[in-house]
This record gives C-alpha cells, structure tokens and sequence, in this order.
C-alpha cells in the first residue's frame, strides 16, 4: 500500500506530525508513571473488548429485544451475587466448607492491596520493589518484594487446605474441568475419542496397516463377505491362512460334486440306452440302427429325443431297472435269438405281444380238458344249448383234437408261445403288476384257483354262467369271481344258522366281514371292484340256501349291480366276447382264428403306434 | 474411429469449440467375475459390499487396467473411488515394495478416504497403501513411505514435500491418479500438480476422475495425457433421480437459523451436513446451535488436523448426526448414512451443487437437499435448475417423509 501511494509532505503536515509525536511521548511518561499492574489489567480489558467488539460485529444484526431482556436479568443476578459477597464479607466467617473463596482473609488482603497501591503512588520507583513468584496453582504472580513472605505463607496455606480437600472429595475436581471446556462434549464422545487416540498412537509404532487398524468404528454396511481380521499381525496371518484352507476345500468340495454329477448323469445316458433298445425291441424293430443312434445320441448329450425318452423312462416300473444294468450286447442277442427262431417256425418274423383275447385263448386251451367249461353248451348270448349234440360231439372231438396234437397246435401258435415264455419269465420275476399285461395273471391265477380249490359242482355252475356274461342278468364274470363261491356259501351257511333276530340286524351289514375280508381285499385291489359287488358272486345254486329277507331286497340290487358291471366288464373284454361267440361256429377253423388275431395284432399296434 | 477422433482432437490448437464425448470403442462388462481380476481382489470386493459393478465401473475399471490413459466422468456416489481403486489394485505387484500408484485428491480427509478403501478392497491381498497428507506427523510420514508403500494417496502439498526430499521414490510409479479432477487442475491446484508430474517416469499412466469436468478442464488434459479414453456423462444427466432436491425461500438471512431449528428434528433421522460458505460463518453457526441446545459438530479447513480427524471419525462412526462445515467437505466424502443436505449458503458455482447435493445419496440410497435462498437468490437456485436440466421444487411439509 505505501509503496503504491506515494504521501503528499508539505511544511504544514510535517509540523502536524511533530506536534502529534509530542503529544505522544507525552502520553507515554504518563503511562510508565502509572503502576505497573494498572496497566496490565487494562490491557487485558482492552483484549477482551476486542474480542467482544468482534462478537458484536457478527452479532450486530441479530440483537434485539430478547438480547436486552437477557442482559437485565444477567444484571440483576450479578447485583444479587454482588450483595451475597458483601454479606459474606462482612460476617468475616467462613464456616461453608462449598466455597472456594476465603472470605475470612479476603476483606484484609484487599485492604492491604489498597494500602499498598497507596504507598506506591506514594513512593517512587516502583519497578524494582515488584517480584514475581509462582503460586501452588502454578500461576505466575507479581507482588512487593516485602510482601513476598506474607504472601508465600499464604500460598503454603492454601495448597495445604487443596491437598486436604482433594484427598477427601475429588467431586471438586471432577466437576471443574467441564466448566471450562467451552462446548460440553457427551461423555460418549470423549470415551470413543480416547479409543481413537489410543489407536492411533498404536499405528504410528506399527508398519503394516490393514483396513480394520484405520476403520475406527465407522458405520459401514460391509458385504456379506466381509471379514473383520485382527488387527494384530500374527493373528491377522492365521485368520488369513484359515480362511485360504476353508476356500480350498469349498473348492474340493465342489469340483467332488461336479465329479458325481456327471457319474449320474452318465448312469441315466446308460439307462436311456436301455429303454430306447427295449422299445426297438418291443417294435419289433432291427436292432442296427439303434446302436448308431445309441452312439450318436451318446454324442449329443442333450437331444430332443432324450427328453422324450425321459419322460417315458419315468412312466416305466422297476422291471426296467432290473434291465437297464444289462449289456446292450445281451439284449440285441436275445433280440437275435427271437427273430432266429421265429424266422426257424416260417411264421412271423416279428416279435410281438399278444393281446388279452390271444392269451385267453391259449390258456384255455392249455386247461385241462375235464375243468374246461363246455363252450359247446352255450350259445352266444349264453343260455344253454341243448340241441345241437351233434355239434357238441364236434365240439370235444375237436378239443380232444386240440389236446391230442397239443404240442403240434402250440407249435403252430409259436408267438403267443414265445410270448408267453417272455411274460412269464417277467411276471415270474415281478408281482405281475406290469400294465401291458395286466390281465394275463387274472386269468391265470383264476384258472389256477378254480382248477385247485373249487368243488366240481360250483365250478361247472361258475363256469357255465362266465362263459358268457352280456345275456346273463345275475351272474358276474367268470375270471373275477370264481374264487369266491366256497367261501361265501360257508359264510351264507353260517348266517342262515344264526338266529333270527341277529340275522335281521345282520341282514343290513355288508359281507365283507373277517374271513372273508381278505379275499375280498385281494378280489377287490385286482379287479377294481368294489366291496358291494361281493354278493353278484354268490353262484345260483347257494342262492336258493339263502334266507328269504336277505333274498328279497338283494335280488333288485344286484340285478343293478350286475348290470353296472357286465356293461363295465364288456368294455373291457368285448373282443373276448365277440371270440367266445364266435367260437362254436369256426371253431376247427384255426386259419380264421389267426387271421383275425392278425387283424387284432394290427389294431393294437396301430392303436400304440398313435 | 473414437481414436483418431480424439488424436485429432490432441492435435489441433484451439479445442474451444470441441465436443467431448464419450469414446465409442468402451467395452461394458456387466459383472466383477468377467473383468479378470485377481481372486484376492474379487473376495475384497464383494466383501466390500459391492455384488454388481455401477455403469461407471463395468466401463472404466478395463481400460485403467490395461494400461491406458482414462478420463472417467459418473455421477456422485456411483462408485468412482472404488472404480480406480480396483483397477489400481489389479495392476500392482504387491511383491514389489516400491510405491507404484500415486493418488491425489484436494482434501486430506479424501486422501484419508481414498487410503481406506484401498486397504479395504485390498485387504485380502495385504496391499500397502499411506495417506500421505499436510498435517500430520514428518517424521512418522518419512518413516512410513521408507518402509515401503505399493500406494500413495495424498494431498499435493505434502507428496511434493516428500517427493523433494525423497523420501518419495517416484521410479516405480507407474500410474497417476487425480481424484476430483477438475478441482486438481483449477487454478488453487494446478501448479502443484504440474510440479508433482514432472518427477513422474515418463510413461506413467494418467487418470483422471470426477463427477464434473468441465470443458475448459477438458481442454487442458491434451497437455499431460495420451489418447486417453473418454467416459463422459452429459450434464443434463448428471443430477441423480435418488436425490430430491428442495429450497426453502427466506426473506432475510436471520429466518435461515430459525428454519434451520424447525428442521433440526429432520436433520437427526439419519445423518446430515450442512454448508455454508465460509469457515466463519461455520464457527458463527455452530456456536448459535449450540446455544440454541441443538447438538451440532463442525469443521473446516482452519481446524488443527487432529480435531479435523476426530470430527470425521466421530461423523463416520455415528457418533454425531449433524455436521456444519464448509466446502472442505463438499467433495468426495462418502458416508453412508447422510442421507441430507442443506445448502445454508449457496455454493459458489455450478460444479459445488452437485458436490455437495452428492454427500447425500451414497451408491444408490435415497437423498434430499435443501437449499436456503434468499429472495435475491432464486435466480441463482433457477440457473442451476436450468443448466442441470433438473428439478428444484419448494420443500414441501412432509419433507422427513422422503429421507
């Protein structure tokens, strides 16, 4: 700035400044005439000023009526504070222990303060009489040379009287320090701050700082991963360590699972080969092209093709199981075996399943002639012919044909002989619960029950009325039922001995009792006939040993029943019917037969091929 | 076709009336997993909190790695810090116990922040990393960059200090990093920068980072970097949808203190920060909330460092909820839980708004700012509405109700 601005200096302005400068020095003899402390006081008033006069600068705009309002009641207080001294002062006691100030002393020493500003004013030189001296509170102080002893007493006394008081009390001390602190900090605050500090002066000895040395309790969301290491080095390094072996075996872990993964999934590869073979073979099919596909397949892992052949793997039962662990190579040469042996009787060169009507009629031909019912004797609708013995004589030359020639006739039958081998060995090997031929065992295990346990005279009855069933209103099918009879007259035996009045309430309940429950469970769970269907069984000849009030009302019901059932029983066996009916009249006619088994063969297949 | 756009544009003179734009070649890589990173470097990142990298880190985080020169603009709080930071990470050899990376930011307590999140996403991989700031202890400083540090985040001042007396080694550098860039190359910075560059190896990698950058500073990186790679965010789409922003009209500059009061209920839900523009109005502030029996903390750049470091430890940590200060905070800090700001003065310019707006909001968090404007404001407040391309609307009653 000076050197910018060059000052005009004229003689006018020169004499201005010299008349100043003397007004000046003046001034300042004044001033160094002046007691010492007087000035000292004044010029920390003065600092104090300064600071206000800033405070009031910032504040300027801001004061109004509150700011005056609170100045008052600040006076008031003071004037209030100002006559308790006074009082206190004046009682020259000082009997509270509370008060810091000694008021026994203070009114003298002020008095001897005042004296001796007197006897300076009075005597001069006073710079030389003023000592300072340090207190018990460590503070500097200034005072007459001659009163340094008095003073130093004092001073004795009064660190004394604090060292008494700090060993009894230390609330004192405690109090006092945040008083002094300007802005009151929470206790919370200053416990974290000297954590901070304690922590940082750890740092500056340590060489290796880490993430966790400098976090300092921020309030941070971490990831989930997040690990919080120690922050002491050695053990930082075994966290570190054990979480590297912890990751390697996850890794383990994981490449052992992805290993058992794809075992599995080349066990199910395996298993589809199986299926897709057994089905080639079921079709009837050659079994060179399906190796190759079988490769390319193997190639592409996921193919469209499979996930078909999946979904038709899931329908099949545990007979497939059983297979699938075989050796393809086994089953293409028993696939061999079959075709060279068909190929060997000239007669179909394909393999196939016989239908429910074909099996049928093996196995009744395969029955012993003397438990076979007497076809001849019936008519289609299925009442008995009486006439025609002539054609009855036909009839069991014919059937005696058919037993005398009984190797030739299954010879010449070989695919349902074949088949049969191929069944049984499955149903020998299974409960014979397998879908396709679900029927087969029914007929079997009939036959074998009727053949065994039956009395002559039921089975021909029960015979006689099976052989047909749409023209019969009474009489339920004979695979179904045949069983049943011996049991159910004893049951009706016993029940017409009972006494009447239990007969009555009996007479209500169903007959699926005890005994004969788990015939009836066994009947019921093949056939899908429920317990009511139980009395349509019961053979006319036992009808007529029936008590009358169970006769009555059942007669109604089970014509119902029946009706319901034979309707069901002819959609399940209408081929078999229309064979039955057929029978009398082409019954020499083998040709015929297998024509139309041929025609059946071809429907069911263009059924399964849809 | 960016390349020799952006050659062309090293090239000619007078780069005024250039466009910059984003280069065209940038690869977006949609996941950590895909960036090539080291394991340790991935297990930090996700133990971080990080799961799916932002758009800035999924196109800025490759090309750093690669070694090129890289100016990465993105929006406050999308992850900037951590996008160098991993590239940074990446490309060290923490075998090597020589200071590798060179980090500078405006203020210590960013440097401090930048050092922390190294360390943090390095902690699996016991990455040394040295805030290297004024105010602090020499001869601890010395003592520590001679032990050997892979990372160096500093202030200006000091690092050249040390580079000078090398205690700094800059041989092994290879990559110089300007957080808050533009704010490195104004005017208050840009000599020491230049003083610092040039004991740098010659073919050390720039990067610059920041939320603005604006043209002028654009124009000046042909002078230190080559070809560099553009990602640049247009400023119209620099503002944040998570962030709301409010004002509060006062007639006089008394009725800003007393609507500071009403609000103060709102200012303790989470965290808050409130500005002013200079030092003395922040002690003036603090001292008339307090009075007022408002728990309230302060800092600014006159503060000694160490109450400046307790301050910050005592915001991160929760302990206080409400900070008065200057712009000394404006840019680059990150806590998490501030999730409002007031603007008790208006800032200066237009790149101090987004700063500061920016401390709230954190990587994907809600946000609320609220500026105080005297009538003769507003057209201050509208102005940066305009040049934004954002919304300023009236605070409205519910205002808690949106943090």
């Amino acid at each position: 700035m000076n050197n910018s601005k060059k000052i005009n200096v004229n003689y006018s302005s020169l004499v201005g400044l010299k008349a100043e400068l003397l007004r000046k020095q003046t001034e300042v003899k004044d001033a160094k005439a002046n007691a010492e402390v007087t000035s000292i006081q004044s010029k920390h008033k003065v600092r104090t000023k300064k600071s206000k006069t800033k405070k009031v600068k910032i504040e300027k705009e801001l004061i109004d009526t509150d700011d005056i309002k609170a100045h008052k009641k600040s006076k008031l207080m003071l004037e209030a504070k100002a006559r308790l001294y006074e009082n206190l002062k004046r009682s020259h006691s000082n009997k509270n222990e509370h008060f810091l100030v000694d008021f026994g002393n203070k009114p003298q020493s002020e008095d001897e303060k005042f004296d001796s500003d007197d006897y300076e004013d009075a005597n001069s030189d006073p710079e030389e009489d003023w000592v300072e001296y340090e207190d018990c509170f460590g503070r500097t102080r200034k005072c007459l040379r001659r009163d340094l002893s008095t003073m130093q007493k004092k001073d004795d006394f009064v660190k004394h009287e604090v060292m008494k008081k700090s060993q009894g009390d230390t609330e004192v001390e405690d109090v006092r320090p945040p008083d002094v602190v300007t802005p009151p900090k929470e206790p919370e605050i200053e416990i974290m701050r000297r954590k901070w500090e304690e922590q940082t002066e750890k740092l500056t000895e340590k060489m290796n700082i880490h993430y966790q040395d400098i976090l300092f309790d921020e309030a941070r969301a971490h990831g989930v991963g997040y690990y919080e290491f120690s922050q002491d080095e050695e053990m930082r390094a075994k966290q570190q360590a054990n979480l590297d072996a912890l990751r390697k075996e996850t890794i383990q872990k994981q490449k052992e699972m992805q290993n058992l993964k794809e075992m599995k999934d080349k066990m199910e590869q395996n298993r589809l080969k199986a299926a897709r073979i057994r089905q080639r073979i079921r079709a009837g099919l050659p079994p060179e092209p399906t190796d190759e596909e079988l490769v390319k397949n193997d190639e592409v892992n996921t193919d469209k093709m499979e996930v078909k052949a999946e979904t038709e793997e899931k329908v099949e039962s545990d007979e497939r199981k059983i297979i699938e662990y075989r050796k393809e190579n086994s089953l293409i040469e028993i696939e061999n075996k079959i075709k060279a042996f068909g190929e060997l009787l000239g007669k179909r060169t394909q393999w196939y399943e016989m239908s429910q009507e074909e099996w049928v009629y093996k196995r009744r031909k395969d029955r012993d002639e003397e438990f076979a019912p007497l076809y001849n004797n019936f008519r289609s609708s299925g009442y008995l012919e009486s006439k025609n013995t002539d054609q009855d004589k036909d009839e069991s030359s014919a059937s005696l044909d058919d037993s005398l020639s009984g190797k030739n006739e299954e010879t010449s039958e070989s695919p349902a002989i074949i088949e049969e081998c191929g069944t049984k060995k499955t149903a020998d090997q299974l409960d014979g619960t397998d879908n396709q031929q679900s029927h087969i065992p029914h007929s079997e295990t009939s036959t074998e029950l009727s053949q065994i346990t039956m009395p002559k005279q039921v089975i021909s009855n029960a015979d006689t009325e099976s052989s047909d069933s749409s023209g019969s209103d009474v009489i339920g099918p004979m695979p179904l039922y045949t069983e049943l009879p011996t049991q159910h007259v004893n049951f009706q035996q016993t029940f017409a001995t009972l006494p009447e009045n239990m007969r009555t309430e009996l007479s209500g309940i169903d007959f699926s009792k005890p005994p004969p429950n788990m015939q009836f469970g066994l009947t019921s769970d093949i056939f899908n006939t429920g317990p009511e269907l139980v009395p349509t069984s019961v053979p006319p000849p036992n009808r007529d040993c029936l008590p009358m009030e169970y006769h009555l009302p059942d007669s109604t019901l089970l014509s119902s029943i029946t009706g319901v059932d034979s309707s069901k029983r002819s959609a399940d066996t209408s081929m078999s019917d229309n064979i039955d009916s057929q029978e009398p009249q082409h019954i020499l006619n083998e040709d015929k037969i297998t024509a139309g088994l041929k025609y059946l063969r071809a429907n069911f297949e263009k059924q399964k091929h849809s | 076709m960016s390349e020799v756009k952006s050659r062309r544009v090293a090239q000619s003179e007078d780069l005024s009336n250039v466009e910059f734009e984003t280069s065209e070649d940038v690869e977006v890589i949609p996941t950590f997993d895909n960036m090539g990173l080291r394991d340790e470097l991935l297990r930090g990142i996700y133990a971080y909190g990080f799961e799916k990298p932002s758009a800035i880190q999924q196109r800025s985080i490759k090309p750093i790695m690669k070694g090129r020169d890289v100016i990465a603009q993105a929006q406050s709080g999308t992850g900037k810090t951590a996008t160098f930071s991993i590239a940074i990470l990446q490309s060290l050899d923490t075998q090597v116990r020589e200071t590798q990376v060179l980090c500078l930011s405006p203020t210590r307590e960013l440097a401090t922040q930048i050092q922390k999140v190294i360390l943090a996403l390095g902690d699996f991989m016991n990455v040394q990393c040295h805030a290297c700031i004024g105010g602090t202890n020499l001869g601890e400083d010395i003592r520590k960059l001679d032990y050997g540090q892979h990372v160096v985040s500093g202030t200006p001042g000091r690092v050249f200090d040390m580079i000078k007396r090398r205690v700094l080694r800059t041989r092994a550098i290879k990559m110089l990093v300007l957080d808050e860039s533009d704010e490195m190359l104004n005017k208050g910075f840009k000599e020491q920068i230049y003083d610092v560059y040039r004991y740098l190896p010659p073919a050390t990698q720039v990067v610059l980072v920041s939320a603005t950058l604006p043209h002028e500073i654009l124009e000046m990186t042909s002078k230190f970097m080559t070809d560099p790679i553009r990602i640049l965010v247009k400023r119209d789409e620099l503002t944040l949808e998570g962030i709301k922003q409010f004002f509060v009209a006062v007639e006089r500059e008394e009725w800003k203190f007393d609507t500071l009061c009403d609000l103060y209920d709102t200012l303790t839900i989470t965290q808050a920060v409130i500005f002013c523009n200079t030092k003395r109005k922040v002690d003036w502030l603090t001292e008339k909330m307090r009075e007022a029996n408002f728990t309230v903390c302060s800092m600014h750049g006159d503060m000694p460092q160490k109450e400046r470091d307790n301050i910050m430890k005592e915001f991160r940590s929760g302990q206080s909820r409400v900070l008065i200060t200057t712009d000394v905070w404006a840019r680059g800090i990150d806590v998490q839980q501030v999730s409002l700001v007031i603007n008790y003065d208006l800032p200066n310019n237009r790149e101090l708004y987004i700063h500061r707006i920016g401390r709230s909001g954190r990587f994907g968090r809600k946000g609320v700012s609220i500026n105080f404007v005297k009538t003769d404001d507003i057209r201050i407040l509208r102005d940066i509405e305009q040049y934004y391309s954002t919304q300023i609307d009236e605070m409205p009653m519910n205002v808690a109700d949106l943090i």
